[in-house]
This record gives C-alpha cells, sequence and structure tokens, in this order.
C-alpha cells in the first residue's frame, strides 16, 4: 500500500508536468502563425507590392456597383472584408473608366455601365486601411502589438502615394480611358454619407 | 458481500480516480456561485467608470458575481488584486491593463491559475497570455480624425499634441495614426508634444506651460477627451479658446456637449458599454465551454464633428 502511495504521487507529478509541459496543435496552425510573427511587416508588403497586386483577386467594378445598389449590405457581409467588429466593408475591385476630371484629390471616371455612374481615383489623402483589409494581407491577431499591423497600412499607403499616383498623374488627361485595380471601403450604416474613391494599385492610361 | 477490490484491483480504482481528477479540471458547476472580477486601470476617469460598470452589469445581468477592482494607474496595485482575486477563486477577468508590458505577469499569472482573462479597450503586448482582447481601433479613428483635422487647418499652422500615458499603447496608437496623416503635409508644425497621463487636471497645467512659450499656436490634439477639456480650460484661461481649435478622442458626454456648443471641434467615438459586454459575452462563452477565440477584435470607432454631431445617432454609445 505504501509502494503504491509512491507510485501515485510520482504519476500525480509526472502528469502535471506533462500537462504543463506539453501544448497539441495543428502543424499547419503552428506552421502559419511561425511564418507569420517571424515575416516582419516591411518584408511583408515588399512581398505583397513585388508579387501579389497582378494576381489578387478583384470584383469587376460594373458587378460591384450594380450589386452594392441592389442589396448593399447582404452583398457587403458575403463578398467585403472588415476588421473586428465594424459596419466598414473593404473590397479589391477593378475595371476601366474614362477621365471625367481631375482634381486636386481625385480623377473623377465614368464607368461604362447604363447608368454612367462616376467614381473617384484618390490622387492625394490616401490613408486608411482599405487595402491591407481589402486585400487580407494580414489579420491582427498575428501581431503581439497592433501598432506593427497598423504600420502595413501605413507602409501600402505610401507605396501608392510614391509609386502608383506619381507617374500616372504626370500622364493622364481629361478622356483618357484608364484600367485600375484597387481597394474601396464601405460603410454600410452611412452609405450615403461617402463617396465611391478607390485606393490605387495598379493604373493603366489605355487610350 | 461483495468486495469491490476483489472485482477490481484496489490499485486500478485508485489510479483511475487520479485520471478522472485531471479530467474534471475547470469544468463549471453552478453559474450563480461563478465569479467575475472586473479590473480596470482607474476609476477616476468618467470613461473607464462607464467601462467598469457595464462590464459588471453584463456579467450580473448573465448570471454572475462581479466585482470591480480600481489599479488607480498603478501596476503594482494591479498586480494585488491579481493576487487577490486569484486566491479568491474567480471564474475569469475582464481586464482593462494599466501598462501594455508591465501588465502582462498578471494575465499569464491568471492564466497558470487557470483563470481566463479578456482584455478591454487596452491590450497587452503577447498574444500568449489573454484569452481574447477586445481593442478600439484608435488607430484608424485618428486617422480619421488627422485628415480632418487637416481639412480644418487648411493644411497649414502650428500645433500642439497632448499624449496620454506613454506605457499604453493606445497613446501610441492614436499619436501614429494622426502623425501617419498630418506629417505628409509640411506646412503643420508640431511645436510642443507633451504627455498628460490621460488626465483633465494635469492636461490644464500642461497647458498652460506651453502656451507660455507657444501663445501663437492655431490647435492642439489630445489623446482622449479628458486632457481636451482640460487643455480647453487652460485655453479659455489665456483668453485663447475662440483662436484655437481642440480636438479629443473618446467621445466623453462633455466633450459630446461642447461639440455641439462648438467649443471643440471633434473627437473619436469609441463605446465603452459595447467594449465591456462584448469582452464578458466572451468570458461568458469561455465559462460554456468554449475555448476558440480571436486573439484580438477590434471595434470600429466614429469620428465626431461639428458637422455630423446633429445627424448621427449617438444612442447608447454616447455615455462618457
Amino acid at each position: 500500500m505504501k509502494k503504491l502511495g509512491k507510485k501515485l504521487i510520482v504519476a500525480f507529478v509526472v502528469g502535471i508536468l506533462c500537462y504543463n509541459a506539453c501544448y497539441i496543435e495543428p502543424l499547419d496552425a503552428y506552421t502559419s502563425k511561425k511564418t507569420k510573427s517571424d515575416l516582419g511587416v516591411p518584408s511583408l508588403v515588399e512581398d505583397f507590392v513585388s508579387n501579389k497586386i497582378e494576381h489578387i483577386a478583384a470584383i469587376n467594378i460594373i458587378e460591384f456597383l450594380s450589386k452594392t445598389s441592389s442589396n448593399l449590405v447582404a452583398y457587403s457581409q458575403e463578398h467585403g472584408k472588415k476588421l473586428g467588429i465594424s459596419s466598414k466593408y473593404n473590397f479589391i475591385v477593378q475595371g476601366q473608366g474614362k477621365v471625367m476630371a481631375i482634381e486636386t484629390e481625385n480623377i473623377v471616371l465614368k464607368v461604362n455601365n447604363a447608368t454612367n455612374q462616376t467614381i473617384k481615383i484618390a490622387a492625394d489623402f490616401i490613408f486608411g486601411n482599405a487595402i491591407r483589409d481589402g486585400s487580407g494581407i494580414a489579420s491582427v491577431g498575428d501581431y503581439q502589438n497592433t501598432m506593427d499591423f497598423n504600420n502595413i497600412s501605413v507602409l501600402l499607403n505610401n507605396y501608392v502615394r510614391e509609386h502608383v499616383v506619381p507617374p500616372f498623374q504626370s500622364k493622364v488627361a481629361l478622356g483618357d480611358l484608364i484600367e485600375f485595380k484597387g481597394a474601396i471601403q464601405i460603410d454600410t450604416e452611412n452609405p450615403n454619407e461617402q463617396e465611391l474613391r478607390v485606393i490605387p494599385l495598379l493604373l493603366k492610361i489605355k487610350s | 458481500m461483495i468486495h469491490l477490490h476483489k472485482v477490481l484491483p484496489l490499485k486500478k480504482i485508485l489510479i483511475g480516480l487520479v485520471l478522472l481528477s485531471f479530467l474534471g479540471c475547470g469544468t463549471s458547476t453552478n453559474k450563480a456561485e461563478e465569479k467575475i472580477a472586473v479590473v480596470v486601470s482607474t476609476l477616476n476617469n468618467p470613461w473607464f467608470v462607464v467601462l467598469a460598470e457595464a462590464a459588471a452589469e453584463r456579467a450580473r445581468a448573465l448570471g454572475y458575481q462581479a466585482t470591480i477592482f480600481d489599479s488607480q494607474n498603478n501596476t503594482s496595485k494591479e498586480s494585488e488584486h491579481f493576487e487577490n482575486l486569484i486566491a479568491a477563486g474567480f471564474s475569469a477577468i475582464v481586464f482593462n491593463p494599466t501598462d501594455s508590458e508591465g501588465s502582462i505577469s498578471n494575465v499569464k499569472r491568471a492564466k497558470n491559475a487557470g483563470i481566463p482573462t479578456f482584455c478591454m479597450d487596452r491590450e497587452v503586448n503577447t498574444l500568449d497570455a489573454a484569452t481574447s482582447q477586445i481593442i478600439s481601433d484608435s488607430f484608424t479613428g485618428c486617422v480619421e480624425l488627422g485628415e480632418y483635422f487637416v481639412r480644418q487647418l487648411n493644411k497649414k499652422g502650428t500645433y500642439v499634441e497632448l499624449l496620454g500615458l506613454v506605457g499604453d499603447n493606445n497613446t501610441w496608437n492614436r499619436s501614429k495614426g494622426f502623425h501617419s496623416v498630418v506629417d505628409h503635409f509640411p506646412k503643420l508644425k508640431m511645436v510642443a508634444q507633451q504627455s498628460a497621463d490621460f488626465d483633465r487636471s494635469k492636461a490644464l497645467e500642461v497647458m498652460e506651460s506651453i502656451l507660455q512659450s507657444n501663445p501663437d499656436i492655431d490647435a492642439v490634439f489630445c489623446g482622449n477627451d479628458a486632457m481636451a477639456m482640460g487643455a480647453y480650460q487652460a485655453l479659455l484661461a489665456a483668453d485663447k479658446a475662440n483662436k484655437v481649435m481642440v480636438f479629443g478622442f473618446d467621445g466623453a458626454e462633455d466633450v459630446l456637449n461642447s461639440i455641439q456648443d462648438k467649443k471643440i471641434k471633434a473627437t473619436v467615438l469609441q463605446s465603452p458599454k459595447k467594449i465591456a459586454q462584448t469582452a464578458v459575452e466572451l468570458a461568458d462563452l469561455y465559462m460554456n465551454g468554449k475555448r476558440d477565440f480571436n486573439p484580438k477584435t477590434p471595434l470600429a470607432v466614429t469620428l465626431i464633428t461639428q458637422d455630423n454631431i446633429e445627424r448621427l445617432t449617438i444612442n447608447t454609445t454616447k455615455q462618457p
């Protein structure tokens, strides 16, 4: 009985040690966590702008305008991406449009849909999280300090401000046909208080 | 008479009992007997009072006992609370940390004692201590505030920034969000940047001192509404309240009223009630067996200005 008591104590201690020493989680979850935390914010952004912008999936702007005007909330919930608890949804869109106006902060395009709707391409005041959250480049839960996660937006916006807008702005003229790809944010709670404004990732003058 | 130890050997019975004791760990029993601790950084600021009371109220509504602990912006005091509530057998902690680094050890101690912690509003800089963190999206709020600030000043002028507690991530998320916009406009010059610890009285003192050396500023950006009110008081005393624009953050009731009265330019509304209720509801899910939580859940905030305050529906979120 004494021996049994000793064995039980040993089993109990070993049990406690093993319980606290071992954690079991799926290999893919472990690998994914390790990769994201190891990859610094500048490298992540560099990889995105160099290798992913061309290939990232985007919604055609005519389809986007049609679906959001018919049922904004349902469409946003199904196709948009948002950060945490929010009514602001982000999308990556692409399409073509004719330059109707060149403003200080925006280039106004008329898209070729039934209502000849206009949208704006941002040329100044390029801020916010539309690209980061619309593209899903990163998840806030991967970053110990949320500021690192926020820096992704800062670097992405800097890239647009320095590398996407200036070469385009210097050549664009009224009447040009533009091909674009970019991020757009819509607040489903206040849809009428906002303009449709695309933060561009790609801009090409077709003619 | 049947001798159980002859049917099943005594050794096996005892080993079985030990194994069962491991399996039984953490199983919840009666809700009314379970206690949720609400630990807040300070009760000396009305915003945090609402945060704490909303959390306690929601916990009680869900059938738990709830107790509020005030850390008085002191990490040592916070540690004492954690020691006491671990010893007192609380089932969960909803927690507003005093320091994003300094509070980590407290959360880890609770985790090691088998008590889940759900952070509210402020985060701790680790992903493996708190069960989940509900945080305001302060950075994005201050990006929007920064854009409004730039437009109000027509992209030029001099301004002062009053920072919050330097050890709190929210201080820097707000400041960096603001500067990620404003620093792109070279004619906007920051002439002073000082901490006033999120405190109204301290902000009044700091602003009075700054005005001595910088009497001709155009605007003040404050990391929270308490400091905005303190700065406004200093400007009023110096007869500059009509000339200098004041911007805050939080959506505190006195600042919302001041925006309506055209005294303060803008703030960013974050809902302490929603943050607190979400954290408590996550704690409730945990105690009902859920284990898979998002490490962080940002909560969107709303820019409130003199232009949109009348239009915006400020329902239950219009609280200090």
